[in-house]
């Protein structure tokens, strides 16, 4: 993980912790961070923050059925891993400084 | 169906005196100056020899402040010798050669910071005592001792937990625990049920920083809990695993009474230490009345809409409706 991931990973705590993040925000993360052994990257991105998950078929349904959240991309990974997807999924957290 | 609980197998709390250099607040165990009981050190390393024969291998301990037990050092190096890996537990303000001696004779010390300074003082009813206990953490850390940095969150404490996390990490700590306020003792308050969804996330995501303290978070999330219970209940019932993973934390209390789980879980008192002499046994009838409560544990966690839970507190809730005095036989 690069510093710049760590500093964002910082603030989104700060940010909840400090109730900066609304009770539905709260929501979001949590369906995310129910699988944070799985979360392999937050980064900025249009909506806000993206959470990025590399899971296998079984484990992308049960991140999707976690939802609802905002814009999802699926990218399937190919050879040599088929059964293995990137997902990516953005979330929209105003309260949160931008730090790109 | 998960083989193990989210807390350690085999772990020992034990509460070695319920006298205290302070008089905090929000005090789980009523613990303070004038409170004058403590466990005779030899009988309970008498206990650890037995519990450390069924498979116990961790022992952490708290008080009151356990560096006012004047042979803590002992109790250390007795249970080390018996093959326990042993922590402890102290408000930091006690800083005697003594006490520190006795602190580094544990593997691991923990001390207690229960917000940035304002709230800490304020919880600890005393001022300076945040930075005398952040002195000791740097302190201890520069010597090379295994230190963590251990947090009772209240509301009131929960946005502190990133600003105590960089602190830890400022001054040298290898470990970060945090755990929720719950209402008992003096405390007037448990962590609301919306805080604690936050301190889990907050945590969560402390835990994946690279570079920062390790972090241990006392809550479990609902997915994990229900078939952990699921486990447990079946080991309760069919005896395949040791009493030291069925039972485990196991708490012995200033006076020397065995509980399960938890130092405030009333009504299920397994006995003494002073009449533990062969092993801790578990009778048919503590098996059942055990897995009564953890049954109705397990349905409070499966209607629960909450990703984490404080299972701790959800089992003194239910040994409210459940409890029932348990002996142990020997």
């Amino acid at each position: 993980m690069n510093q710049h991931e760590n500093a964002l990973r910082l603030e989104l705590a700060k940010a909840v912790s400090s109730r900066g993040v609304d009770t539905k925000g709260v929501e979001a993360i949590a369906s995310q961070v129910k699988f944070p052994e799985k979360i392999r990257g937050i980064n900025p991105c249009v909506a806000g923050i993206c959470f990025d998950f590399f899971v296998d078929y079984e484990n992308l349904f049960d991140l999707l059925k976690a939802g609802p959240f905002g814009p999802v991309k699926i990218f399937p990974w190919g050879f040599p891993e088929p059964d293995l997807f990137h997902v990516s999924i953005e979330q929209d957290f105003a309260e949160i400084p931008r730090l790109g | 169906m998960a083989k193990q609980m989210p807390f350690p197998a085999g772990t020992v709390h034990l509460h070695v005196t319920d006298t205290c250099n302070l008089r905090c607040l929000h005090c789980y165990s009523d613990s303070s100056p004038k409170r004058t009981t403590s466990l005779e050190i030899d009988t309970a390393l008498e206990a650890l020899s037995k519990l450390s024969q069924q498979g116990y291998r961790h022992l952490s301990v708290s008080g009151g402040e356990p560096t006012l037990e004047p042979r803590l050092g002992e109790l250390a190096l007795g249970a080390r010798r018996l093959g326990y890996s042993t922590a402890v537990v102290t408000n930091g303000q006690l800083q005697s050669e003594k006490a520190i001696e006795a602190l580094t004779s544990f593997d691991t010390v923990a001390v207690s910071l229960d917000g940035l300074e304002a709230n800490h003082d304020l919880l600890r009813n005393k001022a300076g005592s945040f930075r005398q206990a952040a002195k000791l953490v740097e302190w201890l850390a520069r010597a090379g001792v295994r230190v963590g940095v251990v947090s009772c969150v209240s509301d009131q404490s929960l946005e502190d937990v990133p600003g105590l996390y960089e602190l830890g990490s400022d001054l040298g700590a290898s470990l970060f625990q945090v755990r929720p306020l719950v209402e008992t003792g003096r405390s007037q308050s448990a962590l609301s049920a919306e805080s604690i969804e936050r301190l889990g996330i907050t945590a969560a995501l402390l835990a994946s920083l690279d570079g920062g303290p390790t972090v241990q978070c006392d809550l479990a999330t609902t997915s994990q809990l229900a078939p952990s219970l699921d486990w447990l209940i079946e080991q309760l019932e069919s005896l395949t695993s040791t009493t030291a993973e069925i039972l485990s934390p196991l708490v012995i209390d200033e006076v020397g009474n065995l509980r399960p789980y938890s130092y405030n879980l009333s009504g299920f008192e397994l006995g003494s230490i002073h009449g533990l002499h062969t092993k801790l046994d578990l009778t048919a009838d503590i098996r059942s009345r055990l897995v009564e409560l953890h049954k109705e544990v397990r349905a409070q966690v499966i209607n629960q809409d909450e990703l984490f839970v404080d299972w701790f507190a959800l089992l003194a809730d239910a040994s409210v409706s459940t409890a029932t005095q348990v002996k142990i036989s020997h």
